[in-house]
């Protein structure tokens, strides 16, 4: 991940009093893995601050779209290392994130040293995603309750269920062959937006316009959107708007399965 | 037929279809690799929460991170 490529030697001393170069490299890392898995700027830099701090450090950084361009100096000296670090984890992770901020107050309260830090960060990257099925399940169910919480009927609840079961699996599936995230967005919303139309297809109960708008909400880029804010709010602008680009993106393609099934179904405005 | 209701039979019909397929394509890999459909698992296995530590003997941090 790291584009500077050098071999560290890690003796007894650099457990105590690592070298910038070992600091830097470590905190690019870092830096790659908890920007990747969702955590906003502002986190990121409290985080960083905080470990560098702790290992007599001081970093400088620039925080990118996809990469994090870091630099770690000692003060009083001009040893400086600066490391080039892409953004690694594609998929959100809240669990990564609060493990990684987790690890960094452990550093910061003397918990563990350097080395042990390096180790642990090791074992928090090799966490393993939530089991799909559950997510899946979980997923649906969240979704159906919005349906409920909209004012939908019970038989909209339980067709925005499937619709969701349905579209979410079928996103599963999608994003494990590796199809582009945004024709992946298209095909669900149009999947679920047919099949939450079942409600005024057959008639089943009063409000089959609230299953429909509803069967599509698990789709809402909601994360990427409150990390704009948040960045944008901490004056990270180009993170801000690259993010915020990135959820309208999905947004509109989110939109653009929703007519079509809208469209096919002989629904709403047309 | 009119179009919603082909629409969504077509839909309907390719999902049931994705659905076997993946059920029938995870039933081969799982006999290939002579996994035992039922098996009794460690009392950490069976209640893990996605989170949890992968080496139980590694120590938890409960910190709050609005302090700083």
């Amino acid at each position: 991940m790291t584009t500077t490529t050098t071999t560290i030697e890690i003796t007894e001393a650099t457990h105590l009093y690592p070298t910038s170069t070992e600091v830097g490299l470590f905190l690019s890392d870092y830096a790659g893995w908890l920007l990747g898995s969702g955590a906003t700027c502002i986190r990121l830099e409290k985080n960083i601050e905080r470990m560098a701090a702790t290992f007599g450090k001081k970093v400088d950084m620039t925080i990118m779209p996809r990469h994090i361009h870091l630099t770690v100096r000692e003060p009083g000296s001009t040893e400086l290392f600066t490391a080039v670090a892409s953004i690694c984890h594609p998929v959100i992770s809240f669990d990564i994130n609060t493990r990684l901020s987790e690890l960094s107050w452990a550093v910061a309260d003397g918990k563990i040293d350097f080395h042990g830090a390096r180790e642990e960060f090791e074992r928090i990257i090799l966490t393993p995603p939530a089991d799909k099925r559950f997510v899946l399940l979980v997923a649906s169910l969240a979704n159906a309750s919005f349906c409920r919480l909209f004012g939908g009927d019970w038989q909209a609840v339980g067709i925005v269920f499937l619709a969701t079961l349905c579209g979410f699996y079928l996103k599963q599936i999608l994003c494990e062959s590796k199809t582009d995230i945004r024709l992946v967005f298209i095909i669900c919303a149009f999947v679920s937006s047919v099949l939450g139309a079942t409600d005024a297809l057959f008639h089943l109960g009063s409000t089959p316009e609230i299953a429909l708008g509803t069967s599509v909400l698990y789709l809402v880029p909601g994360i990427p959107f409150l990390n704009s804010f948040s960045d944008m709010i901490d004056g990270h602008y180009i993170c801000a708007f690259s993010r915020f680009m990135n959820a309208v993106v999905l947004t509109a393609c989110l939109s653009i399965g929703l007519c079509g099934g809208m469209l096919m179904m002989n629904m709403g405005m047309f | 037929m009119n179009t919603p209701l082909i629409t969504w039979c077509c839909i309907a019909i390719a999902m049931i279809i994705i659905f076997i397929l993946r059920v029938c394509h995870n039933r081969n890999n799982t006999l290939r690799a002579n996994r035992k459909f039922i098996e009794i698992g460690s009392e950490r296995e069976e209640i893990f929460v996605p989170g949890d530590r992968l080496h139980p003997d590694t120590e938890t941090y409960d910190y709050n991170d609005d302090n700083d």
